[in-house]
């Protein structure tokens, strides 16, 4: 065999030597061996890499704003919180507290009332139940048999672009988290090499480390790109095995809604049955019990204060028909009730005095409940 | 469709199914063809018609050769034909362009406005691919060929249609006559060249422009280095962009049974222009050489200037074709400048005896010079680009040292590839690791956004 790997004994063809320019020249079985090689090589790097890295927690840790998109760390996080917490919370910015800082959100309450560190907060903004399921279905493989805090935004109903029902191209919140190739997201315009790109996210963990490495050290930027923009640098030096990945801060002070001056809307919901945001939650509660995780759904809180009577008494409607649909499947459920007009920094989101009203209502739930129990021992 | 895209991955994959499963039948021609047009028309279903006319005349032209008294016309109606087709739809503008700015200068009170056409995909290479059909028939080297699907087949093949390589008949249409034998050796080499080619096209050409774009896209910002080493960056992307594509085009071809001839020869070892116009594009080289050069008289032509004359047309007509503007033209003349001044000293004894080192970095800096050319966004930025180099301006190159030290990884494997160290190439453990390597670096630098081949524009 020559150095490009042909046969002397082959068959002469017309354009045989040289075989290509620089190429290499495998055979049958060099290629079998190549494609065993670099299997070995997509499953160990992030293996290892994934051993060596660790994500510096805290008391009432949640992933930092600026971390949102990084389901590497997403997953790290959700295995950790699964092993070292009895309960965990899953919601979008309500949950992970968007107004508050990191020891009133409402996890972080739950904990101080608990007395004991045993909710998580796996909440991260923008997170609707497209791309909840999403989100669970990919990235949170160690939640089983755990206690799970879910939270149910109605307000990604209150029209169609936010629904993910209509037909008009939309930017969604969370985009590699929706299903690439479902036909019933007409609204989601992805190129299909970008629909690959996640799916391949989501299958080879090479790829998904690189897409955190990208995110966490190079401002997100491609490599080649980030490279020639930093030419004096040396890309291996930025990279770190320790990953503060916490929220430091509070991302957003606000005062209640009111002071925004906004007038009461009259939102254009969704019905259940179109609704592909509880159409996918539905999805996400059955992912879960197949887990045999034990479930406790929060529906809302919804500000009624920022509503026409119309929109609200719409709202009031569906918000039965959620609960119905909850305890007919044995789902323990509350419903948000409502706030204090100045309790509300916005349409959904609580101010700290909000979360402590809620916290009170979730302590009445056999689940915390039975985690307070739990603490007490 | 780009070869490196998940359509093609999934076009290629349909393909290949319906092809395989009637090679045994007379319908896999016929199969072929319609892949070969699906594939053109993702890029504009309406100029499929093009594809289509063109296919048309050529294949009535052929026909004609063989029987008509008046074979002279009917050849001269075929390249007329070819020839207006790319002449409007690549040149029109340039010489709309160049008469208006005539007239200016003349005072004659007449505009000419800039027509709006769209350049149609690879119309560059499959007119040449056909036109040497019709010169072939006519000259008696080549049969006609009598089935239109066939000669349709080989026109628009898509493994080569939009960049190359520019295939004989000669070569390609013996192969479609008979059943193409679809072997394991042949997927071996198929899937090993695609591979490379991926690596040269998404991990280094991909990479190498965004450093050349970033320089030619503002020369006048740059210091004599930042641009000394952006034209080297380009002078490396051309080779992996276009090599690349060839490599893939000529992979996916074998998988298929079908041998598409070499385009690329390690061109930065060649020693003299000479040898380096017998590595680059080897298909359009040796169609220039073949239908133009040689007809022109070629090196046999007597007095040593009627042969400066023959290889400074053949010369200038090759850098038109790669596109309309002045650049290209002036490109193709220095080219033709270097070949025609280093003819004779190639074969000096004193030429002979210079280390071959020296005379590969010799060669290579005069291709640079050129790709300044080739690579500026108007004449005015090449000369800027060339005074700012030779003034000796300061300032920080920004040069990305990884970027080049693995264009110097790829120069220091070509060099040992053609050197006495070409054993040490051998182990299969060491191909076998280095294509591993190359893969994973292919999918950290493969950006998410897939860029268009250069050479998809001419």
């Amino acid at each position: 065999m020559t150095a490009n790997g042909e046969h002397a004994s082959a068959e002469k063809k017309p354009y045989e030597e040289p075989f290509t320019s620089n190429a290499i020249r495998m055979s049958g079985k060099e290629l079998i061996a190549l494609a065993a090689v670099f299997a070995a090589l997509m499953a160990l790097i992030p293996a290892a890499w994934n051993k060596a890295e660790t994500v510096k927690t805290e008391d009432n840790f949640r992933i930092a704003y600026d971390y949102r998109d990084d389901y590497w760390v997403y997953d790290k996080w959700a295995t950790r919180a699964a092993s070292e917490f009895p309960a965990v919370f899953l919601g979008d910015s309500v949950v992970w507290g968007m107004y508050v800082d990191n020891e009133s959100a409402l996890p972080a309450v739950l904990n101080k009332r608990l007395g004991k560190m045993s909710v998580a907060n796996l909440a991260i903004d923008g997170l609707h139940s497209v791309a909840l399921d999403g989100l669970v279905a990919n990235y949170c493989g160690a939640l089983r048999g755990k206690k799970v805090l879910l939270h149910y935004n109605p307000l990604w109903m209150n029209s169609q672009q936010y629904d993910l029902s209509g037909e008009e191209e939309t930017s969604p919140h969370h985009p590699r988290l929706l299903p690439q190739f479902s036909p019933g997201l007409k609204c989601y315009g992805a190129e299909f090499s970008e629909r690959m790109s996640v799916t391949l996210d989501r299958r080879i963990p090479f790829v998904r480390m690189l897409n955190h490495l990208r995110l966490c050290f190079f401002q997100n930027k491609d490599f080649k790109q980030w490279i020639v923009d930093n030419p004096g640098e040396n890309p291996l030096g930025r990279i770190s095995l320790t990953i503060d990945a916490g929220q430091k801060e509070k991302i957003n002070s606000t005062r209640d809604w009111v002071a925004s001056g906004i007038p009461p809307q009259d939102w254009k919901w969704v019905s259940l049955q179109d609704s592909k945001q509880w159409s996918y939650f539905q999805s996400v509660v059955a992912r879960l019990q197949a887990a045999d995780n034990q479930l406790c759904v929060m529906v809302g809180p919804i500000n009624p204060h920022m509503q026409t009577a119309a929109s609200l008494a719409q709202f009031r409607e569906f918000q039965q028909e959620i609960k119905a649909w909850l305890d007919a499947r044995g789902i323990e459920s509350v419903v948000v009730p409502d706030l204090p007009s100045e309790l509300y920094a916005d349409a959904s989101h609580p101010l700290k005095e909000g979360y402590e009203l809620i916290a009170d209502e979730l302590l009445k739930t056999k689940l915390v409940s039975s985690l307070a129990m739990a603490s007490s021992h | 469709m780009l070869f490196h895209t998940w359509e093609f991955v999934i076009f290629f994959f349909v393909s290949m199914l319906g092809y395989v499963l009637l090679l045994k039948t007379r319908w896999w021609m016929h199969w072929l063809l319609a892949a070969s047009y699906v594939f053109y028309a993702g890029w504009n279903p309406m100029f499929l018609l093009l594809i289509i006319y063109s296919t048309a005349v050529d294949y009535i032209v052929g026909l004609r050769l063989e029987k008509s008294p008046r074979r002279k016309m009917w050849l001269a109606f075929s390249l007329i034909n070819n020839l207006f087709l790319l002449g409007f739809y690549k040149y029109a503008g340039f010489f709309c362009d160049n008469l208006r700015t005539l007239f200016l200068w003349t005072h004659i009170p007449l505009d000419v406005p800039h027509p709006d056409i769209t350049l149609p995909v690879g119309i560059s290479f499959f007119t040449f691919q056909s036109m040497s059909y019709s010169i072939d028939v006519y000259y008696g080297n080549l049969k006609v060929e009598k089935s239109f699907i066939r000669f349709a087949a080989f026109v628009a093949l898509f493994p080569q249609l939009v960049a190359g390589p520019i295939e004989r008949a000669k070569a390609l249409l013996p192969q479609l006559h008979q059943e193409p034998k679809i072997t394991a050796r042949g997927f071996a080499d198929g899937i090993s060249l695609f591979l490379v080619g991926l690596f040269k096209k998404a991990a280094m050409a991909d990479f190498l422009s965004i450093y050349a774009d970033k320089i030619y896209d503002d020369p006048s910002s740059y210091g004599s280095l930042a641009l000394i080493f952006g034209t080297y960056a380009f002078a490396w992307q051309i080779y992996f962009d276009f090599g690349g594509y060839t490599d893939m085009a000529r992979g996916i071809a074998r998988i298929m049974g079908i041998d598409l001839m070499l385009n690329f020869n390690n061109p930065y070892t060649a020693v003299g222009l000479g040898d380096f116009w017998r590595r680059w594009h080897i298909s359009l080289s040796s169609w220039f050489r073949d239908y133009v050069y040689i007809p022109l008289g070629g090196n046999r032509t007597g007095p040593s200037y009627k042969v400066y004359w023959n290889v400074a047309l053949t010369m200038v007509i090759s850098g038109f074709w790669h596109g309309a503007a002045w650049t290209f033209i002036i490109w193709g003349a220095i080219n033709a400048l270097g070949r025609i001044a280093t003819m004779d000293i190639e074969k000096n004894n004193f030429y002979k005896r210079i280390p071959k080192i020296v005379k590969q970095l010799l060669v290579f800096h005069f291709i640079c010079l050129t790709w300044v050319f080739f690579r500026a966004n108007s004449l005015d930025d090449a000369l800027t680009i060339l005074q700012r180099i030779g003034g000796f301006i300061g300032g920080n190159a920004e040069i990305p040292l990884i970027l080049f030290a693995l264009i110097a990884l790829v120069w220091v494997y070509q060099l040992a590839f053609n050197s006495r160290f070409k054993t040490l190439l051998e182990s299969q453990a060491l191909r076998v690791g280095a294509l591993a390597v190359a893969l994973t670096l292919f999918l950290i630098l493969a950006s998410s956004g897939n860029q268009q081949f250069i050479y998809f524009q001419f």
